[in-house]
């Protein structure tokens, strides 16, 4: 195992962190990259800022429903399914 | 009505499923539609273990597995190119003397202390975040949101899309570092 990561290798291993537990070589090769590098040290930091807002995931993405349908595409929508439900009844 | 109930309670989380897996408007807005329709059509297969909000839920990721499936051959070459185009990785990285791959300059994370001590709120977190999935190919959007927004499992992913686990970690890694960069001009710095 070399000991010595690249910044891609090291970036890499950062960003999928959160889905795929490293393995103990992988978190000493991390370790290692990170003591010496800044600009993956940052890296390393802003994914666990972007991880813990993805993480959050699914139940806060619909309680908020972040985007309104327009009033007219619902209506339009709206119109359509009580005409099919009339022909169904 | 049936159909007015779901669309007061589920009209807008289903549209704003649709759209952020999408990226496309006109296209959530026909998937929406869709997915109504078909649930009143098939109103009789719905059997009540299952929440209304799950069963719609699912029948909208059917139809936008649907959707790219058919679109997915006409798009594929442009796709293609795309990607080698957006992704390649020395838009990230440049060999220097001690290492094949080290950060470009330019590209290099900035400082993001300021940001971390305000409280950042998750639906702008979102709307932002629709915005930058904008700059990556849609199949790859697509992943990133099943694997956030609907968690399913890797493994599931994989196979729904046909592609193998290692490209699937490849992909996720590729839009974080899109999505780093993007947050970091159109979020961070607000």
């Amino acid at each position: 195992m070399k000991l010595i990561l690249n910044c891609k290798e090291a970036s890499y291993l950062s960003s999928i962190r959160d889905m795929h537990s490293l393995s103990i070589g992988e978190k000493l090769q991390l370790w290692i990259h990170l003591k010496v590098c800044p600009p993956c040290r940052r890296f390393a930091n802003h994914m666990q800022v972007i991880n813990r807002f993805l993480q959050r995931g699914s139940q806060s993405f619909s309680k908020l429903a972040p985007f309104q349908l327009s009033q007219e595409s619902r209506g339009r929508i709206t119109r359509l399914l009580k005409e099919i439900e009339q022909k169904k009844s | 009505m049936q159909s007015e109930q779901w669309m007061e309670k589920y009209g807008d989380y289903l549209y704003s499923l649709a759209l952020f897996k999408t990226g496309s408007k006109e296209l959530a807005e026909d998937l929406l539609q869709n997915t109504l329709v078909s649930a009143l059509e098939n109103l009789e297969n719905f059997k009540a273990e299952s929440s209304v909000k799950t069963w719609l839920v699912r029948i909208l990721n059917n139809k936008i597995i649907d959707h790219y499936r058919h679109e997915s051959v006409r798009r594929k070459a442009q796709e293609e190119l795309q990607q080698q185009v957006n992704h390649s990785d020395d838009h990230f990285f440049e060999p220097t003397k001690v290492s094949p791959y080290h950060w470009k300059e330019e590209r290099y994370p900035g400082e993001w202390e300021v940001a971390s001590d305000q409280e950042l709120e998750q639906s702008e977190f979102y709307s932002v975040l629709e915005q930058c999935l904008g700059k990556v190919p849609q199949k790859w959007r697509l992943v990133f949101t099943k694997k956030y927004l609907s968690e399913q499992e890797s493994e599931n992913i994989c196979k729904e899309m046909e592609i193998s686990p290692s490209n699937y970690w490849v992909i996720m890694h590729r839009v974080k570092l899109a999505l780093r960069s993007c947050l970091e001009l159109n979020w961070i710095k607000l």
